[in-house]
């Protein structure tokens, strides 16, 4: 085909004006028009997409409108949106929503106020930032699993080392999982730990972008350090810690790994949060199709809830 | 107020001599620029003054106070920066209020002062702005308000006008200069423009390689620069290099022209530069005394005057002709010289050859 | 202008491979056109779906091939699901040891994955209809989901030809392998049989004698003499027991707590838990758990113990008695484990000492253990049955006993090398007629999410049990309501 046009531009090039043709170039299949080499390109990747993303929740869509159960045999019927209502009336999934939201404040919250402190002082920390950064990063790089575990163990009550430690200072024994309140500041200190890195390296990100001048300005200006810290740092560096929080708060709504290590949801059901309510009527009780409404309303709350963010988040940077 | 002093200076980052031996003397209440190239070290010693960089060697000091490391915030200056370095998520006044804030001086007065400084520089109406709504221009003026809103020992301006266009920068200049007399103070200026330097200083310094060239008027610099780098780096256009051997009071070129020696000329032989400003030759038809021969290579016509460019032996002379001379591409033609404005460098060191008694006239 | 066909064209593509997906997902199951096809663990955005799909077919193919070839005298590995603690490591041992002087071309390999993940381990296989391991050793309540979603075989015809039901306690033939489950608990001969015992189990008492004396014989007695342990010696602690909750931990010792003072969870005839769970009886004896019981535990224990933190308090002289799970307590008798009583074991055993749990107002015992089922996917189901019909064997009923397993066969429970394996065997002898389970219906796991999540609060101390009891009673009472509005 190329050829053919090549060959039809060079027999009249003066009769039609300007020649607008690209220069032919390199000798192309014959049977396969560009249009099609381009899906034939991204058709691995779309398959992919379709098969292990868009079909399995297009499928649990469908599901959520049944009575369907993964391990049970019984005959399907159609409920539509019985499923969504039933969990949307139950009381236990709005305590496991509270729960949920207590903790993604708290952990959030503490991860930002305390990486946000680490990125402000290793920002201003010139010697050996690399190294202290990369040591500081390491908890991010452990699986949660591994995490929950080993802070199982060291938040036991009887033999755990905070315990050890707290009572060799005199402070006496702490019951870090086995009270409510407790237990679940424990779930935020546990996260916390592993994931204070995350908003740190963000916010380093942002802090050793801000120019030494600003800071330099406000040193002759006499500026006090608050100043400096509201005036200069604080909004230079809110855009990308807007964005560093996002992710966290979509990732801590989620949270499942250490719960189930850590307090498997107890004492009672005081630390289950809705992921792990999900999980156990997903895999223990089998009600398949309670659960996939459940976990598409969880979508559709996250998608909501980004969506405010996300305006916000340009607001602020557009500013 | 007060007067500034460097005694040699130095200060390296690395393998980068910034600053080299650099003493200063600024009056108090002078309009003193450092000029010279990027990368001289200007800024540096701006910094260094302001003491947010601390010299390796040597001292600052103020009205004779040795600095000897103190804060930057302890040392009673206002600095203008490159970039205007003004807080990004505050408006023009909180801006300006700043330093007064900082110093905690009462709402009323401190208002006043705003307004004072706003008037002065013509920003009124951009008070409530934030600097991002603002031009370079403007954000210059919120810079400069910042810095000439309290009376501090001296302002340090570091090339503040770089970021503007042309025209704003002809406008800032005169502004600028007008503030200084207006207040008084004294003000610490770079730049690596030097028709800014020659504009606005009453005293230039001129640095390269961190090291200090020469200090002077104006004037000075322009007519009797110290050295061949001092000599290229000032002036509209830059000063023509003819090599040349004295012999016998006469300066020859190697295509053969003639030139008198000026009167700093030594006595004796050697060899040297020649050097002499577009605007201190013209073209000429004669064979007089002091011309040189060579064809045309190009012609600038800019209106109120002619640029010709004469290629002379192996070298470009480039003379400043009257608006009307129009002479054709590769004619031949001759440069008139007027002796008593030539230049004349050692050809290895670079330095002028300088007889103080024996000055070139200036009027 | 462009867009239209553009996106037309896309739709083909998506349809197309729609239909492709579909094709795989519906040409490897039982045809039946539900939604069962497919998405086998399915809830969110579930990933492993296509791939199942994907897999499946080449699996099967290598299995066909597999099977036609064992009965050739290829070598078959047997592997079997069970939960990582002493016992898994014992049957693995002993099967392979003993089976292959039977069959040397069967090996046995056993999968043992944490507790907290047993069930799902084996119901995520069940739901994709395809299962890596050949058996499934259930805990005995997950009986009833596995039969009503069709995962395990139904024995009933090989065990009519390969054990005799009269050589079984009845209430563990039934509690290991019957569904639905005969009223009295018994083993009902015109009932069903889905499993075969692996190992018998029962909460047994784990004392000081060198600091109780002679166990204690009934409930009040246990709790007067755990109080004078604790306030005779300095830093130890009166009891230990399960409390956590990850199963049913909880539950278990909240039920052992009722039932021996003579209360009842639920009416299974009449489907009903309100007014039977929190009767003024069930208060007053969960009442006793936490007030009196609770008191004489280590701060923070009961809330996240379970067998290896019992046997952990006692191995290391924290508490002076502890309820402990039968098959839990291997190990705890050698000098590696429980070093700080003693270096030898004889030295050990003169301090711990094993007895029935103490009664009330009846002698019921909670009943541990588990049965052996054969996953209805296997590709290897003769040489399963096999090794089951091996297993069953009275004689190797003893020789399990005598290697540290706990038969469940009334001669191997009774014989000496039972009696002498280990020092707790008699204890649980005695133990066995009296033995009691809970429900084993398929909504289990429902009734005991809400069962054990509420002990669990009660027993960290955080609820009263007169709140605890009235939130199961409530909360279990609408599940119970379901099922009877669901025609069951």
């Amino acid at each position: 085909m190329a050829q053919t046009t090549s060959v039809a531009t060079s027999a009249e090039p003066s009769d039609e004006g300007p020649d607008f043709e690209p220069p032919p170039v390199a000798r192309r299949s014959g049977r396969l028009t560009d249009r099609w080499i381009a899906r034939l390109s991204v058709a691995p990747a779309m398959l992919f997409l379709v098969g292990l993303f868009l079909f399995p929740l297009l499928w649990a869509v469908v599901l959520s409108f049944s009575t369907y159960s993964a391990t049970r045999n019984q005959p399907i019927e159609w409920v539509w949106f019985g499923n969504y209502v039933d969990v949307l009336t139950s009381d236990q999934v709005w305590e496991r929503a509270i729960t949920t939201l207590i903790f993604v404040v708290a952990a959030v919250g503490l991860q930002t106020l305390v990486g946000f402190g680490i990125a402000w002082l290793l920002s201003r920390q010139q010697r050996g930032r690399g190294a202290l950064t990369v040591l500081l990063l390491l908890p991010m790089m452990l699986s949660p699993v591994v995490v929950g575990a080993f802070w199982k163990l060291m938040l036991d009550s009887q033999f755990g080392v905070v315990n050890r430690f707290l009572e060799a200072v005199g402070v006496g024994q702490v019951l870090w999982l086995t009270q409510p309140r407790l237990a679940l500041f424990s779930l935020v200190v546990v996260d916390s730990w592993q994931w204070t890195p995350f908003i740190m390296v963000i916010a380093l990100a942002g802090l050793t972008a801000v120019p030494d001048y600003l800071f330099e300005a406000a040193e002759i200006d006499r500026a006090s350090e608050w100043f400096k810290f509201r005036h200069i740092t604080l909004p230079l560096v809110w855009p990308l810690l807007l964005i560093a929080i996002m992710f966290r708060a979509i990732d801590a709504f989620r949270l499942f790994d250490i719960v189930y290590v850590v307090t498997g949801g107890g004492p009672g059901s005081s630390t289950e949060t809705l992921s792990y309510h999900l999980y156990k009527i997903a895999f223990q009780n089998s009600d398949t199709a309670v659960a996939s409404a459940y976990g598409i309303l969880m979508v559709i709350v996250v998608t909501i809830a980004t969506q405010f963010y996300v305006k916000y988040l340009t607001r602020v940077q557009a500013k | 107020m007060s007067a500034i002093d460097l005694d040699a200076v130095s200060k390296a980052f690395g393998d980068t001599q910034a600053v080299d031996d650099l003493s200063l003397h600024v009056e108090d209440g002078a309009f003193f620029v450092l000029l010279g190239p990027s990368g001289a070290g200007k800024t540096t010693t701006l910094r260094l003054i302001a003491g947010l960089e601390t010299p390796d060697e040597g001292s600052v000091s103020f009205d004779g106070q040795p600095a000897q490391g103190a804060a930057p915030s302890a040392r009673d200056l206002a600095m203008v920066f490159q970039s205007y370095a003004l807080y990004p998520k505050q408006t023009a006044r909180e801006n300006i209020a700043s330093p007064l804030r900082a110093r905690r001086i009462d709402a009323d007065t401190a208002d006043s002062r705003i307004r004072e400084v706003a008037s002065l520089l013509h920003i009124d109406h951009l008070l409530d702005r934030q600097p991002q709504q603002l031009s370079g221009g403007e954000q210059q003026r919120v810079a400069l308000g910042r810095a000439l809103v309290r009376e501090p020992r001296a302002f340090l301006m570091d090339e503040p006008l770089t970021n503007l266009d042309v025209k704003l920068r002809v406008e800032m200049r005169a502004e600028l200069t007008r503030l200084h007399r207006t207040l008084g103070a004294t003000f610490l200026y770079v730049t690596n423009d030097q028709a800014e330097a020659m504009s606005m200083a009453d005293q230039v310094a001129v640095i390269d390689h961190g090291r200090l060239q020469q200090v002077g008027t104006p004037a000075d610099i322009y007519d009797r620069p110290a050295n061949r780098f001092v000599a290229t780096f000032i002036g509209a256009q830059r000063m023509n290099l003819v090599d040349c051997t004295l012999e016998d009071g006469v300066l020859r070129g190697e295509t053969g022209w003639q030139v008198p020696a000026p009167p700093t000329a030594p006595a004796g032989s050697g060899r040297f530069q020649l050097g002499v400003r577009p605007e201190d030759m013209s073209l000429t038809a004669e064979h007089g005394d002091a011309t040189l021969a060579g064809t045309v290579y190009a012609v600038e016509p800019l209106g109120d005057r002619c640029l010709v460019d004469v290629q002379v032996g192996d070298d470009l002379v480039r003379v400043k002709a009257a608006p009307d001379a129009d002479p054709a591409l590769d004619s031949a033609v001759r440069l008139a010289v007027d002796v008593d404005r030539v230049h004349l460098f050692d050809h290895d060191s670079g330095l002028a050859v300088r007889d103080q008694e024996h000055a070139p006239v200036t009027t | 202008m462009r867009r239209t066909p553009t996106l037309r064209r896309w739709g083909v593509v998506l349809t197309a491979m729609l239909v492709v997906l579909a094709g795989c997902s519906s040409g490897d199951d039982d045809a039946s056109g539900d939604p069962t096809s497919g998405d086998a663990t399915g809830t969110e955005a579930e990933t492993t779906a296509g791939t199942d799909d994907a897999t499946e077919p080449a699996d099967e193919g290598t299995g066909e091939t597999e099977t036609a070839a064992a009965g050739d005298g290829e070598p078959v590995e047997l592997s079997v699901v069970w939960f990582e603690w002493a016992p898994a490591q014992l049957l693995e041992d002993f099967a392979n040891q003993e089976y292959s002087k039977v069959n040397p071309n069967v090996t046995i390999s056993m999968d043992a994955v944490p507790n907290p993940q047993w069930h799902d381990a084996i119901f995520t296989q069940f739901a994709a209809r395809q299962t890596d391991f050949d058996i499934a050793i259930l805990d005995s309540q997950w009986i009833g989901e596995a039969v009503e979603g069709g995962h395990v075989l139904d024995l009933t015809e090989f065990a009519a030809e390969s054990i005799n039901p009269d050589d079984y306690p009845q209430n563990l033939l039934s509690a290991y392998g019957q569904y639905p489950r005969a009223e009295d608990g018994l083993y009902d001969p015109a009932g069903n049989l889905y499993g075969l015992p692996a190992l018998a189990d029962s909460y047994v008492l784990v004392y000081r004698k060198d600091l109780i004396g002679e166990p204690p014989a009934t409930w009040d007695e246990m709790i007067d003499k755990a109080a004078a342990c604790q306030e005779e010696n300095e830093g130890m602690y009166g009891l230990a027991f399960h409390g956590s909750g990850g199963s049913d931990e909880a539950a278990v010792m909240l039920n052992t707590q009722l039932w021996t003072h003579g209360g009842e969870i639920w009416d299974p005839q009449e489907l009903q838990v309100e007014g039977i769970l929190n009767s003024p009886e069930n208060i007053e004896a969960a009442t006793q758990l936490t007030d009196e019981m609770l008191p004489l535990t280590p701060p923070g224990f009961v809330g996240t113990a379970f067998i290896s933190e019992v046997n952990a308090a006692m191995a290391q002289g924290q508490t002076c008695m502890g309820f402990n799970w039968v098959a839990g307590l291997e190990g705890l008798q050698t000098p590696e484990v429980s070093g700080a009583l003693g270096e030898t074991e004889e030295e050990i055993l003169e301090k711990l000492g094993f007895a029935r749990v103490p009664t009330d107002e009846t002698e019921i015992v909670s009943l541990g253990g588990m049965g052996m089922s054969v996953s209805a996917y296997t590709e290897n189901e003769q040489e399963v049955l096999d090794f089951l019909a091996w297993f069953q064997q009275p004689e190797v009923q003893v020789a399990w006993g005598a290697f540290g397993g706990v038969p469940a066969q009334t001669a191997a429970l009774e014989s000496d090398e039972f009696l002498s394996a280990r020092p707790w065997n008699p204890a649980f002898v005695e133990s066995v007629e009296d033995l009691k389970d809970f429900w084993n219906m398929p909504e289990y796991f429902r009734l005991l999410d809400i069962h054990n999540s509420e002990a669990n609060a009660m027993l960290s101390g955080t609820q009263s049990a007169e709140d605890t009891l009235n939130n199961i009673a409530s909360q279990q009472q609408e599940v119970m309501d379901e099922i009877r509005e669901g025609g069951l």
